[in-house]
Formats: structure tokens, sequence, C-alpha cells
């Protein structure tokens, strides 16, 4: 046995051996080697703070997610349901989730529109995700902090402008507004450059078409 | 004999390991490669009363952002990618593929706002 360990030690050569299996564990490791040349670095983001205030956007790489926040759970009653999870196509189109979105737990928003909407757990963040909305080139998303979506309600927000509608986009609003509000919300006050709309919430969902062309600053609740 | 048996061994051995390092390290180039690269724009610029921020053009699949004060916009070339509802939302867009655009933030309210935006 020795023998053989110090065979093979001497016609392999340990050193290039080593140093070529160094090689490999270096490139496998994330940040490291050419691939990872440039890429943020994942930034740890204080409980309760926003990701993105430190500046730039690497707070939005997280592990994620296992299951749903019990504040969140507690706050959108969405989210105290079965989760439907998000199809494949859709997870494709997303690539690699932000905030730690978990797409398994993801909860379908029900509501009679030509795009898929969901609302999705992410690490200290709640995400509705878009497939297919108004003018909408593949998928997108919106996430804010779980305090965030608790204060003012969470949503998706597409216009038609600026070629956003392509051949063969749906012809009709040029707005459309798809969210989620808290449990006790029972309206949302949409603000759009002076302009307020309040707009119903029915089953912790509110959505807003109309023909404005300008997406709303801010949102309000209006709770019971 | 016994020498020459060892001998065999230990360059099957020889051989396994090389395989196996080269295989990490093709699965880690492989696997470097099919993840987009994040590339930041419009850094800590500050847009004031509906402005816009460009990034360089490069090859992008979609881009996030998000302003520190107010809701914002976002988009490559013409393409349109949807807004944030608030300040510190982040809105992301994903297109499904890759185009050669100009990444761009629209400042969403009157007023000024820092944005920062990532490509993918």
């Amino acid at each position: 046995m020795t023998d053989l360990r110090t065979n093979a030690g001497r016609r392999l050569g340990a050193g290039p051996l080593a140093a070529l299996v160094l090689a490999a564990l270096l490139a496998a490791a994330p940040g490291c080697g050419a691939s990872g040349a440039g890429r943020p670095v994942a930034t740890p983001v204080a409980p309760g703070t926003a990701a993105p205030a430190s500046g730039g956007l690497a707070g939005m790489r997280a592990p994620v997610v296992a299951r749903v926040e019990p504040r969140q759970r507690d706050g959108f009653a969405l989210l105290r349901s079965h989760p439907e999870g998000l199809p494949p196509r859709t997870r494709r189109l997303l690539g690699r989730p932000l905030f730690g979105m978990s797409w398994r737990l993801a909860q379908r928003i029900p509501v009679a529109l030509p795009g898929r909407y969901w609302l999705v757990p992410a690490r200290r963040h709640l995400c509705v995700v878009e497939e297919g909305s108004l003018g909408s080139p593949g998928a997108g998303s919106t996430c804010a902090t779980t305090a965030d979506a608790l204060a003012h309600g969470l949503a998706d927000i597409t216009v038609k402008r600026r070629g956003s509608a392509g051949a063969g986009a749906p012809v009709g609003p040029a707005r459309l507004i798809v969210g989620v509000a808290p449990g006790g919300a029972r309206a949302v006050r949409v603000h759009t450059r002076g302009r307020v709309r309040t707009v119903p919430v029915e089953n912790g969902t509110f959505v807003l078409r109309d023909a404005l062309v300008a997406p709303p600053d801010r949102f309000e609740l209006r709770r019971r | 004999m016994a020498h020459g048996i060892s001998r065999g061994v230990s360059r099957r051995v020889a051989l396994l390991a090389g395989l196996i390092a080269l295989a990490g390290a093709s699965l880690a180039l492989a696997l470097g490669a099919s993840q987009a690269q994040a590339s930041p724009f419009c850094g800590g610029q500050t847009l004031s009363n509906y402005g816009y921020c460009y990034g360089a053009a490069r090859n992008l699949s979609g881009d996030s952002g998000y302003g520190v004060s107010h809701s914002i916009c976002i988009g490559a070339d013409s393409i349109w990618g949807g807004c944030s509802g608030g300040p510190g939302q982040v809105r992301t867009m994903n297109l499904g593929y890759v185009i050669h655009a100009e990444p761009w933030i629209e400042d969403n309210a009157a007023g000024s706002t820092v944005v920062y935006g990532e490509t993918f």
C-alpha cells in the first residue's frame, strides 16, 4: 500500500496534479476565476433594512428562502394558502431568483387578465412577478421589503409606450396595475403626477386599468 | 510482478485524477459562461423631474433598477420594462433572449432621486 502511494506520487508528480485540482476548485468557487471577474459579490443585509439602500444592487443576490416568513404570512392572506409555484417557462425567463425568491412558494394572484401574476416570498422581501402583462416583453418582477409591502401594498405596473406594445400587443388600456394589499386594506389610492385614483381591494388584490400613459408615483392604503 | 501491478494502478489513478480535475474545471467554466454577467449602469446618478439615465450599450437579457427617493421605470433602447411602485423597490425585466442595447432608468416623479441599475 505504501508502495502504491509512493509510486503514484512519484509517477504523477504530486505538484502538477495538486495544482490542477486546486485550479479546478478555484474555478468552481463563486466569484473566483475568470468567469467570476467583475461579478458583484452578495452583500449581507441587516434585518429589516431595504437591500438596495446601501447603494447598488448586490443585495439582490441572496440564498433562496425555504418558507414564507411569519410576518409575510400574517400580512397577506394569499400567502396562507397552498402555493401553486411558478411554471417552468416563467422560471426560465426569470433566471436566477432575486432576493432569495422561492419559485416553489409563489402564489398566483387571482385576476382575470391576459397576463399571469404571482406573489412570491423572498428574503425579507416580497415580489410580484408577471408574465405576459400589458406590453411586457417577457417576464418582470417588482420587489419591495416586507415592511414596505405591508405599509403600501405591492404592484406590477406596465404602461404601453415607447415601443413596449410591439406587434400583436393587445389593444386596450394604456396602463395596467395589478397589486396585492395587506389584510385590513379596503382601497388603494394610486398617485400619478398629481392625480389620484382610488381602487378597491378585493380578496387582498387590486387592479387598475386606465388610459393614462404615466406610471404611478406611489400607492397609499386606505384601511378599514 | 508486484511492482509492475502497482505501476499500472498508479497510472490509472493519475489518469482518473486528471480527468476529474479537468471535468471540474470544464463544468465550472460552463456554469460561469451560462450565467449572465451582472453589469452595473447609472450607479449613484441623480435624476430629476422624470429625467432619464442611459448606460453604455452592451449585450443584455434584462435589467434591474431602483430609485432611492422615487419610483422609477426601466428599459433598454425602445423596450419598456415596467416600473417600481415606490422608492427602494426594485423593478426587473427579463427578456428571455440577448440583445445589444442601451439600458435606461427613468425618474418617475417630480424632484430628484439617486438611481442604480444593473444589466444581466
